[in-house]
């Protein structure tokens, strides 16, 4: 580059400050940027072919530009349908295919994943029905996207973007499944975990989203606007780590997952969403103790998750009443990725976890009634995470041997679930049923 | 530059590996921005690969990729949805314990002053004054006249200067020696 403009010098102070700041962007940039450009195709030149050409015009540069072939191409086009038209004696009409898609009726949509069959490795979400039909990209605008989450209505999308193939952390962002708007950022910079089950929670309103993320290396919660408009606060402190945020149905509490700093005390705690209030729901006090994030069936009442007092102990599917009794529908061992937890019947009338020995079990729950032990064992019908459809006559979970999938277990027929083409490893979420 | 026009791909990411850096600063500056400007390289980078073909001249290849990255710009200064990210950057980011009073409302000034530019004239300062293009060359890059250069620069300069005014007469007195050692 040459020399400076002379006559229009700026002080030396706003020459530093418009200096200052990184000269080297940041690696993952420059592979995702790469990765981005791989996705879209080089748009074709317009040259003749030698041969086209007499003798002595081969050398001859005749590249056109795009807005020649353009012009070009309009005028050839308007020249074959003149001709058409005065043939035909007619117009063309419209052609009735080239309509948009009816748009899906609710609760009847699936985000997954597609890509690489490795959790958490350069996947893609994509919305269709759970027959794969009306598929769609949930977005083109980021090249990588996981863990897709819907919004209580149903019409948004909370996901991870992935900076990279290879990482499993990344961006959350929230997307409109209808295209309109724009993509939002809603963790304010934060950095998120790199986690296999989602670690955000809708608020039941979807005016506020939970999730966890990195603050000064401990795992924290935070809440956020679901629209961006302001940043994140942190609910919890640096005194423990804590994950698995989960929203109660009636907004007033966040469950969530704590382990203290030298791994010996774990907790479920639930938090008001200012974090000004805070309670212990349970505690286990052992290197090897476990609980799983929490699934809410209603505001203060009972929550399921798995619970293991450590020592070498049996993992119960829990049903905590919540400072009252708690029940215990099963005891073995866990299966698929125990993150995920024991999940609820909309109608909140059984529950559903992954077994090891027993795959897919249905426990029933009566709230009013003591517990009256009946389990239903699917079989190996899902891996990795399983969940409630929200018509609650089906579930759907990873696909058996490896999670490479997403399959759709009808309970009336549990012999005839069927994979979702295309799907991959990760977690999925259902649409819900409109209000 | 002509391997990558014919479609080479192992020529273009090697372009694009090298001229990251330099795109990302530059764009880092015009918007202050490290999340936005990593987005404007990306779709600069993306717009590059599409519509490599159409440049004539491989020799205007930076000149070229410059104007793609100035276009990326101004669509991430219309997108409205800096406010978390800035907010978070702002907190989150350590402040430099060397910093005293003074540099931090002269740079919080210049910064608002800056921010209150259009992206148009952003890119002409960073373009000359910290790219070190000439006004030639800045037009070229813009495909603007070189008198819309100057008077873009001029405008920036002077409301930089007003900014650098503003920090002078926010400090109240004796806030610098309160914090010296």
């Amino acid at each position: 580059m040459s020399g400076r403009s002379t006559d229009l010098r700026v002080d030396p102070i706003i020459a530093q400050w418009l200096a200052s700041g990184p000269e080297v962007g940041p690696e993952h940039g420059l592979q995702r940027a790469l990765a981005a450009t791989r996705k879209v195709q080089q748009r074709p030149g317009w040259t003749f072919a030698s041969w086209w050409l007499p003798a002595g015009a081969a050398g001859l540069d005749l590249r056109v530009s795009r807005t020649q072939a353009l012009a070009l191409l309009v005028v050839a086009t308007l020249a074959v349908l003149a001709v058409a038209a005065s043939l035909a004696g007619t117009f063309l009409q419209p052609n009735p295919t080239s309509s948009p898609a009816p748009p899906v009726e609710q609760g009847n949509l699936i985000a997954y994943q597609e890509g690489p069959p490795i959790t958490g490795s350069g996947h893609v979400t994509f919305l269709a029905r759970p027959d794969g039909s009306a598929r769609r990209p949930l977005t083109r605008i980021v090249p990588f996207s996981r863990l897709p989450v819907f919004s209580p209505d149903g019409q948004r999308v909370v996901f991870l973007s992935p900076s990279s193939e290879r990482t499993r952390d990344g961006r959350l962002l929230v997307v409109r499944i209808d295209g309109t708007g724009q993509l939002v950022q809603v963790d304010g910079g934060i950095q998120s975990l790199p986690a296999d089950v989602p670690q955000v929670s809708w608020s039941p309103d979807g005016s506020r989203i939970a999730f966890a993320g990195t603050l000064d290396g401990i795992s924290t919660i935070f809440v956020t606007p679901s629209d961006g408009s302001a940043a994140p606060v942190a609910i919890t402190d640096a005194s423990a780590h804590r994950n698995s945020p989960t929203w109660s149905p009636d907004g007033a509490w966040i469950a969530f997952r704590e382990r203290d700093l030298d791994g010996v005390r774990t907790r479920l705690r639930r938090a008001s969403p200012d974090g000004a209030t805070v309670e212990e729901i349970t505690l286990v006090v052992a290197d090897d103790a476990y609980l799983s994030r929490v699934r809410w069936r209603e505001a203060d009442g009972p929550m399921a998750y798995w619970y293991n007092p450590g020592f070498g102990s049996e993992t119960s599917a829990y049903i905590d009443l919540l400072f009252t009794h708690k029940n215990e529908p099963w005891r073995g061992t866990p299966g698929g990725s125990w993150d995920s937890g024991v999940t609820w019947a909309p109608d909140g009338s059984k529950i559903a976890f992954l077994t090891q020995d027993e795959g897919v079990v249905i426990a029933d729950f009566d709230p009013t009634e003591p517990y009256d032990g009946r389990v239903v064992s699917l079989g190996p019908v899902a891996d990795c995470w399983v969940d409630w459809a929200p018509t609650g006559d089906a579930l759907y979970g990873g696909a058996p041997g490896g999670c490479n999938g997403v399959v759709v277990i009808p309970l009336a027929d549990p012999g005839a679930a069927t994979t979702i083409p295309g799907s991959t490893a990760g977690v999925a979420s259902w649409q819900p049923l409109p209000e | 530059v002509v391997s990558a026009r014919s479609g080479d791909r192992q020529a273009f990411d090697a372009l694009a590996t090298a001229l990251y850096d330099r795109l990302y600063a530059v764009a880092r500056r015009i918007l202050r921005d490290g999340y936005a400007a990593e987005e404007a390289v990306q779709e600069c980078l993306i717009h590059a690969w599409r519509e490599l073909r159409s440049l004539r001249d491989p020799s205007r290849f930076e000149a070229w990729m410059h104007r793609l990255l100035v276009n990326a710009c101004h669509d991430q200064g219309r997108k409205a949805r800096r406010l978390a990210v800035e907010v978070a950057e702002i907190s989150l980011d350590p402040s430099d314990p060397a910093d005293d009073l003074a540099t931090v409302v002269r740079a919080d000034e210049l910064e608002r002053g800056f921010l209150e530019l259009p992206v148009g004239h952003r890119a002409v300062l960073v373009l000359t004054h910290y790219q070190g293009m000439s006004a030639p060359e800045v037009s070229e890059v813009l495909r603007i006249p070189v008198g819309t250069v100057h008077s873009r620069l001029h405008y920036a300069i002077r409301a930089m200067r007003a900014a650098l005014s503003n920090a002078s007469a926010e400090l109240p007195q004796g806030a610098i020696t309160e914090r010296g050692p």
